[in-house]
């Protein structure tokens, strides 16, 4: 049975209020899939991740999210701080699960296992345990050692981006580019993966070693989805797109506009489907984007 | 002092100067000038370092020329690579996961505390930062850490951050960890001596004197009488840094 489905499709099984992870790590983000998300208007979302990146930024400009677990909010190099997640953070409008990278993996890993807790090492010391109650600071009784309670954060749902998969659901990445991603698959209830490609079943029995993701729940075949981010083997960070999201959000804000009627946001969410975003980009652009992960000749991009 | 000596290819030379030989070094975001640190300490006094970049460990005598130090992770940046650190399980080995890190914030204590959270009053947030990215946990892994700041002025050094992200010396022990081992900003380098740990200034950067430092700083620094001038680059760390770490002058810029 195929598991192929629409970024509108995967979108629309989010439901209200539902805790959502997102994968990538500042860039292979399923961007196609959030903005599918975001026009949909679902809302009281809690967002979890990426472990580092903004791809909940226009999530959080659309008004969806009411909480977010994610350890830093930014593009590095361009975009220190995502503006609308500030903004909203600032006006008391987008709670905090306050992490850094670690303490979230550990809080995915409990709820992969099953477990309501994990020790970790980190984060005594400091702030942290205050702005976000659910780690608890504790001693180990036999060993003596201060430790922090992490409680599982289980997802409702993860979406993530990859390389290719095949019909069935077997999800491939380029090099090392999963990232965190099977953190966020294995604390998520279903799972549904954005490629670039798709791929015979045929290459995945010739080398299963390279299945990362087992039959996920869902598979949306969208390149160059993860535009405006950098996507490995597929398309470079756009950062002309990023100031300009970063300049007119802080255009709307300094006017009193709310963040989700700024222009910037409209735009990005007035395509009404993936096909029809590319298009709005424009070829010259996504030529440029991609140039270098064109293969050369005889050479392969994985 | 070399001339035309940048303000960051200096930052390079001073952190390539607090790594050793056998050290592991991952370094984090946005942090430009101690890539470039950590390269350059690999190709001069500390041939057996391991870099891990864009979660790639780099085998640098199997490449040509190295990535150049940027921001960003770009998988095409772990050219060289004999391993890959599998961002998921990264965690998992920390006895192998860096024995030096290098901590930002934009407010930085007495004691060697960042903040990258953000500031508070009342009970809601003044400014949201960037978040704690990695540095909460990584500064209680790592064997040795470094804080490093790109500018120096009172309201980047403060007698206490708003919030702490990563401990200094005054909470590190609540964790059982330490502080920092040193301090590096555009006026100085600086360390935390026993047995008050706080901050003192042991060199002077160009342009800097001990008692514009002090005005610079919200707290008072120890060791404004004793100290010295940066030892300047070297020769061969010049020649290192701008013929094969930087040789597209990125840290010039």
């Amino acid at each position: 049975m195929t598991r192929l489905l629409t970024a509108e499709a995967a979108a629309a099984t989010v439901a209200p209020g539902m805790t959502v992870g997102i994968g990538g790590l500042q860039g292979n983000h399923p961007m196609a899939t959030i903005r599918a998300l975001a026009r949909l208007g679902t809302g009281g979302l809690t967002v979890v991740g990426p472990p580092v990146g903004m791809a909940g930024e226009i999530l959080i400009a659309a008004g969806g999210v009411r909480r977010l677990a994610a350890p830093y909010m930014g593009a590095e190099g361009v975009v220190a701080v995502a503006p609308a997640y500030r903004a909203a953070v600032q006006a008391g409008e987008l709670e905090l699960w306050e992490c850094d990278e670690a303490i979230l993996l550990t809080a995915l890993r409990a709820a992969a296992q099953g477990l309501p807790y994990l020790p970790w090492r980190g984060g005594l010391g400091t702030d942290l345990p205050a702005l976000n109650p659910a780690l608890i600071p504790y001693v180990d009784e036999p060993s003596g050692t201060p430790l922090l309670r992490v409680p599982a954060l289980p997802l409702d749902v993860a979406l993530l981006r990859a390389l290719e998969a095949d019909e069935h659901g077997n999800v491939r990445y380029h090099a090392h580019s999963a990232f965190a991603d099977p953190a966020l698959a294995r604390a998520a209830r279903r799972v549904y993966v954005e490629v670039e490609r798709l791929v015979d079943h045929a290459a995945v029995l010739d080398a299963p070693e390279r299945t990362v993701h087992h039959r996920v729940d869902g598979v949306i075949v969208a390149p160059c989805g993860s535009h405006p981010f950098r996507a490995a083997a597929a398309i470079d960070e756009d950062s002309e797109w990023l100031l300009e999201w970063a300049a007119g959000i802080r255009a709307a804000l300094a006017e009193g506009v709310p963040v989700a009627e700024a222009d910037v946001v409209t735009r990005a969410l007035a395509p009404p489907d993936h096909d029809a975003y590319l298009a709005g980009l424009g070829a010259d652009r996504l030529a440029r984007l991609t140039q270098a992960h064109r293969p050369a000749a005889g050479r392969s991009t994985d | 002092m070399a001339s035309g000596l940048g303000i960051r290819e200096l930052d390079a030379v001073l952190i390539s100067r607090l790594l050793r030989d056998g050290d592991r070094v991952l370094i984090g975001a946005n942090l430009v000038a101690p890539r470039a640190g950590a390269l350059l300490a690999a190709m001069t006094h500390a041939p057996g370092l391991r870099i891990c970049q864009a979660l790639g460990w780099i085998d640098l005598a199997a490449v040509d020329a190295p990535t150049p130090p940027r921001t960003g992770m770009d998988v095409r940046d772990a050219a060289g690579a004999e391993a890959y650190l599998r961002d998921h399980e990264a965690y998992d080995d920390v006895r192998r996961l860096s024995t030096f890190f290098v901590v930002g914030g934009f407010e930085i204590d007495a004691t060697g505390a960042t903040n990258l959270l953000g500031i508070r009053r009342d009970g809601r947030w003044l400014r949201r930062g960037p978040g704690a990215i990695g540095t909460t946990s990584m500064a209680v892994l790592a064997e040795r850490t470094a804080v490093y700041a790109t500018r120096h002025d009172p309201a980047v050094f403060v007698e206490r951050c708003s919030l702490t992200s990563a401990p200094g010396w005054r909470t590190a022990a609540a964790g059982g960890g330490t502080g920092p081992v040193q301090c590096i900003s555009p006026a100085g380098v600086f360390d935390f001596p026993e047995p008050d740990r706080r901050m003192r200034l042991l060199h002077v950067r160009p342009g800097w004197t001990p008692e514009r430092v002090q005005e610079a700083t919200g707290f008072a620094i120890a060791g404004l009488g004793e100290a010295t001038a940066v030892p300047p680059p070297t020769e061969r760390e010049l020649e290192v840094l701008r013929e094969r770490v930087d040789p597209d002058g990125r840290l010039r810029d």
